[in-house]
């Protein structure tokens, strides 16, 4: 894995505002990877590597990102989903980030987001 | 290049209060400020206030800076990367003041201090005590003071002190009699001077141009990238047949009928065919004194809601959303206008810009069916009728009144929601957030978080707008609409 891009401010901001929440983030290329635990559905209890593209917290807090990077493993049972700035073997997945409440924290916002999104998956098909 | 200065009304009470003694004597104060740069214009922020510990500064019925508090004052500019403003009062003046000799050279003196410790220029601030009115300059070097052309102070009222020297009052005109009777010649020479951008040259916009053309105003800009279409025509009153089948730009079509309503004796108009999610659109929207927010999509509001706080430029937001029942017939319609300024809740507090859709918005993923299926989202909504946008324009207008005018004494007032099927006006009351980004970055100036970005899409629509050819029977009737516009536009 390596830091390919430099990582300007707001970047910089979304990695210290999740690990300030426990989910350490890290650069890795095009894309910052953190982890999270699954609380429901068929990864429930597991803990989960996830990320968003680099390009998509330029103006983090200000704008939140939207595609959440899952390894191919992890299935839903439906999502717009694509490949970009993901690493092999993982898609990028779609969800609507309905996110009006100013009295939280942007950053637990995000994450209460990505872990209930995570909590919905199902089992891959075979 | 322009100068002006601007705080938040929060931090010019505080300065207020401090300089204006019970005892009369005069008193000085520092304070930081950052920059917030425009293409025409640059604005010092006041961004937080140095008061003064014991014995840092003399009153004497002059009062005086010690070089202690000055050099306490910068090093904490410094420090964080702000500039350093000196402020003292003449108690018994009014209206913008200029510089004694012996504070002329109190400020040149310590011009050399603060520039020396922060590497930005001194700035020298005088408050009138008899109506608070506010004066700057700006020490570029020891000789002499660049003077600002403003100082405003922004909270639900806004208060513009002008230096008269710079921006000259404009004359009442005969055909601003009524309107100069409505609230008073000093209301109207502020007003008219107001520099303000209107957003989207759409239904809405097209109509609170104008309205600001008639009301005096001595300069409007509007700023659109797009083009009149025969679809917009029932709503953009105005607009002709003609401009449609030209493809004209939305700001030529807003120019030529701000033209026909001004009422100024000399009336600038600044054309913007730009978007203001593109850098080039944030600076040109900073050289403005008040911007009407006249678009409907996140990303375009997303960048105005963060100006009006970052860079204290108050935004007048709203808009209207129909309602219809599977029939086709109407079941409601909702208008809404509030205006955002720091003491107001920004257009996410409100509930009215949905942060999660900015990002689709950037990527155009609003725009592309496959993705809007594939998401089960509903395609936004696009109706819209002429009799009700003309409502929209109006609840803009009346909190642009109460913005600049206070009628009452009132600013203005809290987010309005006015529902057509009910009959009724509902105030809001939401609420400021505490972990709000964008209002939590209230003056940040130039260190703001960039929301706009550098495009090619629309682009290359203003330069294929710019290059077409239209057919000759087209150019001749625009011709023959040019002459008749100048000919009438001479008449007094």
């Amino acid at each position: 894995m390596s830091n390919e891009i430099g990582l300007t401010g707001p970047t910089q901001q979304f990695i210290n505002d999740m690990t300030a929440l426990g989910a350490t983030a890290r650069a890795d290329g095009p894309r910052i990877l953190y982890d999270v635990v699954a609380v429901g559905g068929a990864l429930n209890g597991q803990t989960m590597t996830t990320g968003v593209s680099v390009s998509e917290v330029q103006s983090w807090p200000m704008v939140p990102p939207h595609w959440i990077h899952l390894p191919d493993s992890v299935a839903f049972p439906e999502t717009n989903m694509d490949d970009i700035d993901c690493q092999p073997g993982w898609k990028r997945h779609s969800r609507d980030f309905s996110y009006t409440d100013m009295s939280m924290p942007p950053a637990l916002a995000w994450l209460r987001h990505v872990r209930g999104f995570i909590s919905i998956a199902i089992p891959k098909a075979a | 290049m322009r100068y002006s200065v601007a705080m938040t009304g929060e931090v010019e009470a505080a300065m207020r209060d401090h300089l204006i003694r019970e005892d009369g004597q005069e008193d000085v104060l520092a304070a930081t400020y950052v920059l917030s740069t425009g293409v025409e214009r640059t604005t010092a922020l006041i961004k937080s206030v140095v008061f003064p510990g014991e014995g840092e500064r003399l009153v004497h019925g002059n009062a005086s800076f010690t070089s202690g508090y000055v050099l306490r004052a910068s090093n904490e500019a410094r420090a964080a990367g702000h500039g350093l403003a000196l402020l003292h009062s003449h108690p018994g003046s009014r209206g913008w003041q200029l510089l004694s000799d012996m504070d002329w050279e109190t400020e040149s003196e310590y011009e050399r201090v603060a520039r020396g410790i922060t590497k930005m220029p001194l700035l020298g601030m005088t408050l009138g005590g008899r109506d608070t009115s506010w004066s700057a300059r700006f020490w570029f070097d020891r000789s002499a003071p660049t003077w600002a052309e403003s100082v405003r102070s922004v909270s639900p009222k806004l208060a513009v002190t002008w230096n008269n020297e710079i921006r000259r009052i404009p004359s009442i005109t005969r055909s601003q009699q009524r309107t100069v009777s409505s609230w008073g010649e000093r209301t109207q020479s502020s007003i008219a001077r107001l520099r303000v951008l209107v957003v989207g040259g759409g239904s809405v916009g097209l109509d609170v141009a104008q309205r600001l053309a008639a009301t005096g105003l001595a300069t409007v800009g509007v700023m659109d990238y797009d083009a009149v279409e025969t679809v917009n025509l029932d709503r953009m009153i105005g607009a002709t047949r003609l401009d449609a089948a030209l493809g004209r730009s939305k700001v030529k079509v807003a120019s030529r009928l701000m033209k026909s309503a001004a009422t100024a004796e000399s009336f600038e108009i600044h054309n913007h065919e730009v978007s203001i999610t593109d850098p080039v659109g944030v600076s040109a929207a900073l050289d403005y004194d008040v911007i009407f927010s006249c678009v409907d999509r996140p990303w375009p509001r997303a960048v105005l809601n963060a100006l009006a706080y970052t860079d204290l430029i108050p935004v007048i937001d709203g808009g209207i959303a129909l309602d219809t029942f599977p029939d086709g017939r109407m079941r409601n319609g909702i208008w809404r206008a509030h205006t955002l300024v720091p003491g107001r809740p920004c257009m996410a507090c409100l509930g009215q810009l949905v942060i999660g859709d900015i990002p689709l918005d950037k990527q155009g993923l609003l725009d592309d069916p496959e993705y809007i299926a594939g998401a089960h989202r509903e395609a936004p909504s696009r109706q819209n009728v002429a009799a009700l946008s003309a409502s929209v324009s109006a609840a803009l207008l009346a909190q642009f009144v109460s913005l600049t005018a206070h009628p009452g004494g009132r600013g203005v007032p809290a987010p309005l929601r006015h529902v057509l099927s009910t009959h009724t006006l509902e105030h809001s009351v939401a609420t400021s957030g505490p972990y709000c980004a964008y209002e939590n970055a209230t003056t940040a100036g130039d260190t703001r978080t960039p929301i706009a970005e550098h495009r090619e899409d629309w682009r290359a629509i203003v330069y294929e707008r710019a290059t077409k050819k239209s057919p000759f029977r087209l150019r001749a009737l625009a011709a023959a609409e040019d002459i008749l516009q100048r000919a009438i536009s001479r008449l007094k």
